[in-house]
């Protein structure tokens, strides 16, 4: 703890120092300030950080120095371009997919690479392609070592989608199959699994398609838009600009490694979930990190993401999605909570609780299971609180709503924003605005 | 208006509509056909969900009616297009591509407009050229595929000819379509035959087949008499992948038309082996009645109608329809088809007073059951979703010491599922109710019954209570104790406990349903002085049945308000044989049964409540029906 605590603070040191040399950097535009912030940045004890096991992935993520200009106008346009192109890749590629080839890929290599290309050929690389590449390759390579009763089964589950094609059903055609969907569709067992698969995987172009046509008559608007001024002096707002905003709330984050209240989140739950429940899993985790970091009252939970070694999947996810603004500020770590904590404060948030959970308490260190359940409802956090001898208590749900279906399972993000407002000491009618009305009579 | 009288007068709508159809084969039945779709439209709080049967059935005859006019007249034609139209609009498939819709429809369009059956090669040439699909599989499998959908063998004769005049080889996939075609629509062993050999031409073909080209190919087959080959078509989709449904079902089907009672025991055999939930079959069963009613193969049906048994599989109500259909239909003036219930203490149909037969589970596979609980359902794969390791060897402990029971309790159940206003002390009436009868009671429940659990001071000797931790546990604890205390201990529950049977292994589910069945105590009330009573138990099995004078075949009469249902069943009676017996009893009083006489003979109190005993069945051919009319004078 002691050790955790000191490199803590070191970081924090270095991290004042880069955000003054950053601001001078911003405010007189000067060049020089940049390029010396990114010394300091390289020189950040990484290693010190592995010592202890931890994957820790945060500093670049204050910087977003970058060789893009500071102006606004276009980096908008290509920020929102490029969030497309992530979404993209998170939606195209399948969920076991992605969960298999991406375990061990070492992002850092891969953007290094990526810049250096963009650099060579002047072409816009990005990280996602570079990602997309890989694991194209690794499913190419995969299909090449096939077994024999492997690659029988292959042919025939090729035969069959040519089959069901010339059925009418709308799939994609033969030829628009590639390597990573027949992989995909290797793992599936019956003939209804596979068809229902390639209805889906059609849908989603078409979803696709449609997102891309509109973004194309968008630009063409703009295009022919007349250029209205965009005069920024002479009016009593300062403009906020995004990178500003960023590294605010990430020095309230870094403030919170230090200070703040932990909050963890279990990830050692991947052996129970589905690839596509990873997958989900990996969204709700960044929409919670996102709003611990955007807290409205400043005092966001210092996040413990437990049990998790560096190759887990749903943490690969959620670090590809969040490559090009790379924001974790949280303690990433291979132990148990029951290791980082004493066991009488940690109390286990699980629907399933026996007790209910009346008002937040200070002392204690809350812990939120990083698992997605679409299929099953078993009650696996409780049941594992129970093995551990912790303390398993549930929101008071049924104290202050009248609940109309659907289960009182919630997702990550709605959970975050509950401990947000209970923290706040907010009373528990407003916390639970959080919860979709549907569920709700 | 006179079709609106009959309907009162009960008859069957599938069978009106059908004879309408069938025998008026003019004009003339246009204009009673349609009133009597709107007079369907109309009534629409008819029993059993008819009308949505009833909309398919006038769809079906729509489009008799409109074959048998487009000879005569175009106007009427035209007229009824709309008709067809608007009906058919919501039947089509969802997960068809739009452009292969649209392809489909202009080729019909194109063979309507053709007016001989017979195409010459221009035909071919112009669909060849004019109507290829951009981005879709070739014309000739589209051809095929859309023919193979409307089961047009001449047309699919002409397209195969025409394929060889060109020199060009149909594709493996032409060829799947065309056997399909050959086999569905095949009448004469000729047509067998040549099904026959373009399958072992394909085989020759190609040496692997895939899922879905085995499921059209078994389809084919299975209506000629090579369906052995569907055996094999299905042992190589093994190999790959699991077996569909439809390709076990095609299978069962035609071992029940060809009368092959050694193939139709293997295919159930292999339904149970690939895990296939049975309660999936529940919507083929009409559709084995059908062709067993063509067929008239009495035992492979009677193993199929076993299997559901086994299953207690029950036929979905909107399927009723077809299946009464289906018996005046294929045998007219054989059947006469009445809904009725099994009674629920004598056990006898009350229509026709068959006996049903008591649900019994041996003891060895109660033995079977007993040494499977704990670990497939308490344990399961983590114990710590129900209970504790502690608290699972306290309670092994608790029933050792202080078992066996006579009634096990679900406290919670008692407690909590009852009428409002709620009474405080049902618990109390229900344990005294067993406790007067000198039963050794086990109450169980969660902490929640320590308030009423005062009430059992005076108790001698007391009733034995055990508490569980949580609710999760309490289920499966007192399945448990009552597994434990053998096999004539009742449970009282309300709770149909479906998700204890699907925790067990596949092979016993339908043994612990039976298990529940015969012990379960799931009817119950307070009577006028606040005395706990027991209602109905259906001890009896409502499964489908043969007898000699026809079959019971049980209906899903399942919903919220009946979660054990009322025990419906379809009575079908052999008129033929039915009068035999009546006229072997000459009994003067008695009406003979008919045809017109459905609502009379529902007044007829010929149901034997069981409070007075008859003297005890002479003859096996329906005595009761003697002793009744004893009774009555």
């Amino acid at each position: 703890m002691h050790l955790l605590h000191t490199t803590l603070k070191h970081h924090a040191q270095v991290l004042d120092h880069i955000l003054c040399s950053l601001s001078a950097a911003r405010m007189t535009m000067n060049s020089t300030a940049i390029r010396h912030a990114n010394i300091c940045h390289r020189s950040m004890p990484v290693e010190s950080a592995e010592q202890h096991k931890q994957v820790t992935v945060p500093y670049s993520a204050m910087l977003g120095v970058d060789n893009r200009s500071l102006y606004c106008g276009r980096t908008v346009l290509r920020k929102v371009f490029l969030w497309h192109k992530k979404l993209n890749l998170v939606r195209h590629m399948s969920g076991s997919v992605l969960s298999k080839f991406t375990k061990d890929i070492d992002l850092e290599k891969l953007r290094e690479e990526a810049k250096r290309e963009m650099r060579k050929t002047g072409q816009n690389m990005q990280l996602i392609d570079k990602v997309r590449e890989l694991v194209a390759q690794k499913c190419a390579e995969t299909i090449a070592n096939y077994t024999e009763e492997e690659k029988k089964k292959l042919q025939v589950i090729q035969l069959e989608h040519n089959f069901l094609y010339s059925e009418g059903y709308d799939i994609p055609s033969p030829d628009l199959m590639k390597d990573e969907l027949w992989v995909e569709a290797m793992a599936l067992s019956s003939k209804s699994q596979r068809l229902k698969y390639y209805l889906y995987i059609q849908k989603k172009k078409y979803i696709q398609d449609a997102e891309r046509e509109k973004r194309a008559a968008h630009k063409e608007e703009m295009k022919n838009r007349e250029k209205q001024e965009e005069y920024e002096h002479g009016r009593i707002f300062m403009r906020i600009y995004e990178q500003t905003m960023r590294r605010w709330l990430n020095y309230g984050l870094a403030r919170a490694m230090l200070y703040g209240t932990p909050l963890v989140f279990d990830m050692d739950y991947v052996d129970h979930m589905r690839p596509q429940e990873q997958k989900n899993t990996a969204h709700q985790l960044h929409d919670a990190y996102c709003l611990n970091r955007g807290d409205p009252a400043e005092d966001p939970f210092h996040l413990h993401f437990t049990g998790c070694s560096p190759n887990n999947p749903v943490l690969k996810l959620m670090q590809i999605k969040t490559q090009d603004s790379p924001l974790l500020l949280n303690t990433v770590t291979e132990k148990s909570y029951i290791d980082l904590f004493d066991k009488d404060k940690l109390v286990y948030l699980s629907p399933q609780g026996r007790q209910v959970m009346t008002e937040f308490d200070p002392e204690a260190v809350y812990i939120i299971g990083a698992f997605n359940d679409k299929v099953s409802s078993k009650p696996v956090s409780y049941a594992r609180a129970m093995e551990q001898g912790i303390r398993c208590q549930r929101l008071p749900i049924d104290e202050h709503l009248s609940w109309n279906q659907g289960t009182k399972n919630l997702t990550l993000d709605q959970m975050m924003k509950i401990m947000l407002d209970v923290k706040r000491k907010l009373p528990w009618k407003v916390a639970f605005k959080a919860i979709p009305k549907r569920k709700l009579r | 208006m006179l079709i609106s009288k009959v309907l009162r007068s009960g008859c069957s709508w599938s069978q009106l509509l059908y004879t309408l159809t069938k025998r008026n084969a003019s004009l003339s039945a246009l204009n009673s056909v349609s009133t009597c779709c709107t007079i369907v439209q109309q009534q629409s709080r008819l029993p059993y969900g008819l009308p949505i049967q009833c909309m398919h059935k006038a769809q079906y005859c729509l489009q008799n009616v409109r074959y048998l006019a487009s000879s005569s007249s175009s106007d009427s034609n035209a007229n009824l297009k709309e008709e067809d139209t608007q009906i058919q609009s919501p039947v089509g498939g969802v997960a068809i591509n739009r452009n292969r819709r649209d392809w489909q429809v202009s080729f019909r369009d194109f063979i309507a407009s053709r007016q001989s059956p017979q195409w010459q090669i221009e035909d071919w040439d112009y669909v060849a050229e004019k109507m290829p699909l951009p981005n879709g599989p070739s014309w000739e499998v589209l051809c095929m595929h859309t023919l193979y959908q409307d089961k047009s063998l001449a047309l699919g004769h002409s397209l195969m000819k025409y394929l060889e005049l060109k020199g060009k080889s149909p594709s493996h996939i032409t060829s799947t379509f065309f056997v399909g075609l050959l086999g569905a629509t095949s009448a004469s062993s000729d047509q067998d035959d040549e099904t026959k050999a373009f399958f072992d031409r394909l085989l020759s073909q190609t040496d692997v087949l895939d899922p879905a080209s085995i499921e059209v190919l078994c389809h084919g087959l299975s209506h000629t008499k090579y369906y052995k080959e569907c055996m094999k078509l299905a042992q190589m989709c093994k190999e790959t992948s699991n077996v569909s449904p439809s390709v076990l079902m095609n299978m069962l089907i035609a071992s029940v038309r060809f009368k092959d009672l050694a193939f139709c025991e293997s295919t159930l055999a292999m339904l149970e082996e690939e895990n296939v939930e049975p309660t999936q079959m529940a919507s083929f069963i009409p559709k084995v009645i059908e062709v067993y009613l063509s067929s008239s193969s009495e035992q492979a049906c009677a193993a199929v109608m076993d299997f559901c048994r086994k299953h207690s599989l029950l036929l979905p109500l909107r399927r009723t329809e077809d299946v009464i259909d289906a018996f005046y239909r294929l045998q007219p003036d054989k059947w006469r088809i009445q809904a009725s219930y099994v009674h629920h203490r004598t056990g006898r149909c009350v229509n026709c007073q068959h006996q049903m037969e008591k649900i019994e589970v041996t003891d060895a596979e109660f033995e079977a059951l007993q040494q499977a609980f704990l670990k497939q359902v308490i344990v399961g794969s983590n114990i710590f979703y129900k209970s504790t390791p502690e608290e699972v060897s306290h309670f092994v402990k608790f029933v050792e010491k202080t078992g066996p029971y006579d009634v096990v309790i679900d406290g919670l159940n008692v407690l909590h599922r009852q009428k409002r206003p709620k009474q405080p002390d049902v618990l109390y009436k229900a344990v005294r109710h067993f406790h007067d009868q000198g039963k050794k009671v086990l109450l169980l429940g969660t902490k929640v019954l320590t308030r009423n659990i005062s009430a059992f001071k005076n108790f001698s000797p007391r009733p034995i209570i055990y508490m569980t931790s949580t609710t999760k546990a309490d289920d499966s604890f007192f399945l448990y104790a009552a597994l434990q205390s053998g096999k004539d201990t009742l449970i009282v529950s309300q709770d149909k406990l479906r998700d204890h049977k699907f925790l067990m292994d596949p092979k016993l589910r339908h043994l612990f349903q039976q298990w529940l069945k015969t012990v379960q105590i799931y009817d119950w009330f307070y009577s006028r002085y606040g005395e706990f009573t027991i209602g109905r138990r259906h001890l009896h099995s409502i499964g489908p049945t043969r007898d000699e004078a026809g079959w019971h075949i049980p209906l899903n009469d399942i919903d919220k308000d009946y979660p054990f249902g009322h025990a419906k069943v379809l009575c079908v009676r052999d008129v033929t044989v039915a009068t035999k017996i009546i006229t072997k009893s000459d009994n003067s009083n008695r009406r003979p049964l008919s045809a017109d006489g459905i609502t009379n003979d529902r007044k007829r109190p010929r149901i034997n409540y069981g409070k007075k005993k008859p003297a005890n069945n002479k003859s096996v051919q329906q005595p009761e029906q003697i002793n009744l009319d004893e009774l009555m004078q």
